[in-house]
């Protein structure tokens, strides 16, 4: 064989002549065959994924600890900001996350949490609990939680809370006689809590942990719980291990989705053994009336860099009418069927049909095993939609169309598909550049009740908008291309405006201050090349001052801003390990209705608390550290 | 749910600002493909699945080094690349397990051809492999496949050469020729 053909064959390239030389070269033939039988086996020799692969890999990056809770804060109860000793504001880094706990991220100052009021036509009395600490605990019916997450520190955006729903399904909890009481299952991950006479165990959050972790101990009262050490055990899988410190603290009204709830305050301190310099610090309110947390405060401290997540409680339902809190179980029942197939691009396809447990699911399968998940067109399409986007209006409308064009296994989109109700005759794709739409037929089976539709994209359109049309000629629901969704940024509604300058340990700061259309003030102070902003809820009228949020500023020392009432002139900061600081309050003529306070902590002093003190010296309110130490 | 069709690049830019769930959207948009690409240079699911994590989270950490001027998915298979021939490194090559092979009960032909190639897979040096795995297994082009690897494309196309050069000579023994 000459070299020009043999390197031919290797590369896989078909010069002329190469067919010709074939047919007198037996060589050539053999080692073409044997290249064929390789290319042929290549693409199936790395197999097909595990299940659950993606739910494994992503769910360091979308639980946060094993608390999950909630509560807005309203006006009465106690929400100072939590101190964060840490650093290093520098706007827009990004973050790193270790077994669900971010590690990195800086924080800046922080002036409060977002809060959001409850919706009241959504706030229903949850089915009273029998047993608050450790008698019989509530015999939940089926609950739907909203939770909003807000993320402080270096590189979050600003004002944008994220909102999650979850689920505690009726199917998942099950009474079992070795003296577990009640395991549940919440939202789209697996939350698994068990109930003993002797307190709540945590055994699954997503994967199973290693050995259930004493959450908490029955009966409720202040102590400190023995060091735990723990880890997560997926599917035999080496996870992240950790240690985790937990300390109840005291009692504490809260209010969270429109009514008070009696909690404890529990903090906790884990550390993973991948991240032994950014422990996780924080505290939980846990009412025992609910059976869960109400409200999670955690921030993962770092050396050089810090985050902060509250989780809060925004909605509590345990209404079942709800077409939203439909339980969802995609197992099939009967075996799949395939609707259509084809090739576009390159790529073979099926669309694939099957009865579930819940309705009917069908998924697409494209290219070299990669397959699309599994939807059922009677759940809800809201619940599948991700937390931080705002839901297309016409989502909720019917909820009988879904469409999606997948990206896999090559760019761009080479398929658009869905299925749709029984009435919809054609499906129009309607496209980003304006131009003619796409009108594809739907696909009944006798096994289904509704019609699907899959038909490849035109290169280089994108899908933004899928029209259900019947025989007749009716639009039937338009669904928005998830592409198309809108952020819930919230806008800011005013100018930005200086309220304050000023010099600390010799380097200048400048404070800015705006508003938002949700409510929230944002603050951004600045001092040499470092900064940091945050957007939170004012003081509420029953305080009149809140601890301040910290970072460390310029010179290595720890920069404070915080929020006080107009009535508050002055404010001193004890500090643990420095003499106190007095500092004059500021900006009340901005128009904010409220006032400001910036101080320095020098290194190596703690800041205890803050007092506010009118014009003529009255002590008007004196607001806590009450963050828990690090390294308890 | 329908498959995950977002803005990616509005997906990256979120999950920069330190959104996670955006970079759990990323994370369950590119598991499969991680995987399979792991799984092709590391030949063991658990191996592969510890260098996605991995994978995800060096990419995590290094968002802000993602200047976009490649697709994403590019991106953090040069990040698992880099994870794979560590791992590589580390490990004395080998061929199949033995109990992989005694497992099979009088395999038929076509499980012996497979087989054959496996382990020679496993034997390729680690560029081979990698050349192979990105042509080869994933379809990546050699120019995108050099790209991902950090090398000129010619010694992609060498590499990827060599690599179905040796595995067409390791059917030498099981294929007596013709097509399959």
């Amino acid at each position: 064989m000459t070299h020009i053909f043999r390197t031919a064959l290797l590369d896989g390239d078909a010069p002329e002549g190469l067919t010709e030389h074939l047919e007198t070269c037996a060589e050539c033939r053999l080692l073409d065959a044997r290249l064929r039988v390789v290319d042929k086996l290549a693409p199936s020799l790395a197999g097909l994924p595990p299940d659950g692969l993606a739910s494994r890999l992503a769910a360091p990056y979308s639980a946060l600890g094993t608390h999950l809770a909630p509560g807005p804060e309203s006006p009465g109860t106690d929400t100072e900001p939590l101190e964060l000793e840490v650093a290093a504001p520098r706007p827009r880094r990004r973050t790193a996350w270790v077994a669900g706990i971010s590690v990195a991220a800086t924080l800046a100052l922080i002036a409060g949490l977002v809060t959001r009021a409850p919706s009241p036509e959504h706030t229903v009395q949850i089915v009273p609990i029998q047993n608050p600490e450790g008698i019989e605990p509530m015999e939940m019916t089926l609950v739907y939680k909203q939770i909003e997450e807000t993320f402080d520190g270096e590189g979050n955006r600003v004002g944008d809370p994220v909102v999650t729903e979850e689920l505690a399904v009726p199917e998942g909890r099950r009474r079992v006689d070795d003296g577990v009481r009640r395991t549940t299952v919440r939202g789209g991950k697996r939350s698994v809590t068990l109930w003993k006479d002797d307190g709540i165990y945590l055994v699954e959050e997503t994967c199973p942990y290693k050995s259930p972790i004493l959450d908490i101990r029955f009966p409720i009262q202040p102590e400190r719980y023995p060091e735990q050490r723990g880890g997560w055990a997926c599917e035999g899988q080496k996870t992240t291990d950790f240690t985790t410190r937990r300390e109840v603290l005291h009692s504490e009204t809260v209010t969270a989705a429109g009514r008070a709830w009696k909690t404890w305050v529990v903090a906790e301190e884990t550390v993973f053994d991948s991240a032994p310099d950014r422990p996780a610090v924080g505290q939980s309110w846990f009412a025992p009336e609910l059976g869960d947390y109400v409200k999670v405060e955690f921030s993962v401290v770092g050396p050089d860099r810090s985050k902060r997540v509250s989780r809060t409680l925004t909605e509590l339902r345990s209404d079942t009418t709800d077409p939203r809190l439909e339980v969802f179980d995609d197992t099939p029942t009967k075996e799949e069927i395939a609707i259509s197939e084809g090739q576009a691009r390159g790529h073979r396809w099926e669309l694939l049909a099957y009865q579930s447990k819940s309705g009917e699911c069908y998924k697409l399968k494209i290219g070299r095993g990669w397959s699309s998940s599994c939807s059922s067109v009677d759940r809800h399409p809201g619940l599948h939609v991700t937390p931080s986007w705002e839901k297309n209006p016409d989502d909720r409308s019917e909820g009988r169309s879904e469409f999606g064009s997948p990206r896999a296994p090559m760019p761009p989109s080479i398929l658009v598909y869905g299925i749709t109700s029984r009435e919809t005759d054609t499906v129009q794709v309607r496209f980003a550049d304006g131009g003619a739409p796409l009108t594809v037929p739907t696909i009944a089976h006798r096994s289904f009740q509704h019609r699907f539709f899959v038909s490849e994209l035109p290169e280089g359109r994108d899908p933004v908008e899928a029209v259900a049309i019947s025989a007749d000629g009716r639009d039937l629901q338009t669904v928005t291309h998830p592409s198309q969704w809108k952020t819930t940024r919230a806008k800011r509604t005013g100018p930005v405006k200086t309220v304050g300058r000023g010099e600390l340990q010799g380097i200048g700061w400048e404070l800015l201050v705006y508003a938002q259309d949700d409510g929230a003030l944002c603050t951004s102070l600045r001092g040499g090349d470092s900064g940091g902003s945050s957007c939170g809820a004012r003081v509420p009228g029953e305080r009149l001052i809140w601890f301040p949020g910290g970072g460390t500023g310029p010179s290595g020392s720890t920069w404070h801003m915080g929020e006080a009432d107009l009535s508050v002139a002055k404010v001193v900061a004890d500090m643990d390990g420095s003499p106190d600081i007095t500092v004059t309050t500021f900006g009340g003529d901005a128009g904010f209705g409220i006032s400001f306070y910036v101080f320095a902590v020098p290194q190596g002093s703690k800041l205890r608390a803050v007092t506010g003190f009118a014009a003529d010296g009255t002590e008007l309110e004196r607001a806590n550290n009450r963050f828990p130490a690090r390294g308890r | 749910m329908v498959t995950e069709v977002t803005d990616e690049r509005g997906l990256v830019r979120r999950a920069a600002d330190g959104e996670e769930v955006a970079f759990a959207t990323l994370v369950r948009s590119h598991s499969d493909l991680v995987w399979r690409f792991a799984m092709g240079m590391l030949r063991d699911a658990g191996a592969a699945e510890e260098a996605a994590q991995d994978t995800f989270l060096k990419a995590h950490g290094a968002l802000d080094g993602f200047r976009g001027d490649s697709a994403f998915r590019s991106w953090l298979l040069s990040i698992c690349s880099r994870v794979c021939l560590d791992r590589l490194r580390q490990v004395r090559p080998s061929s199949l397990p033995l109990s992989a092979a005694s497992d099979l009960k009088a395999p038929p032909d076509r499980e012996d051809v497979r087989l054959t190639v496996e382990a020679e897979l496993n034997r390729l040096a680690p560029d081979q492999k990698q050349a192979f795995v990105l042509v080869s297994m994933l379809g990546y082009s050699r120019a995108e496949a050099a790209q991902i690897a950090g090398v000129p494309a010619s010694t992609m196309r060498s590499r990827v050469a060599s690599a179905r050069e040796r595995l067409a000579e390791a059917l030498a023994t099981t294929m007596l020729g013709g097509d399959s």
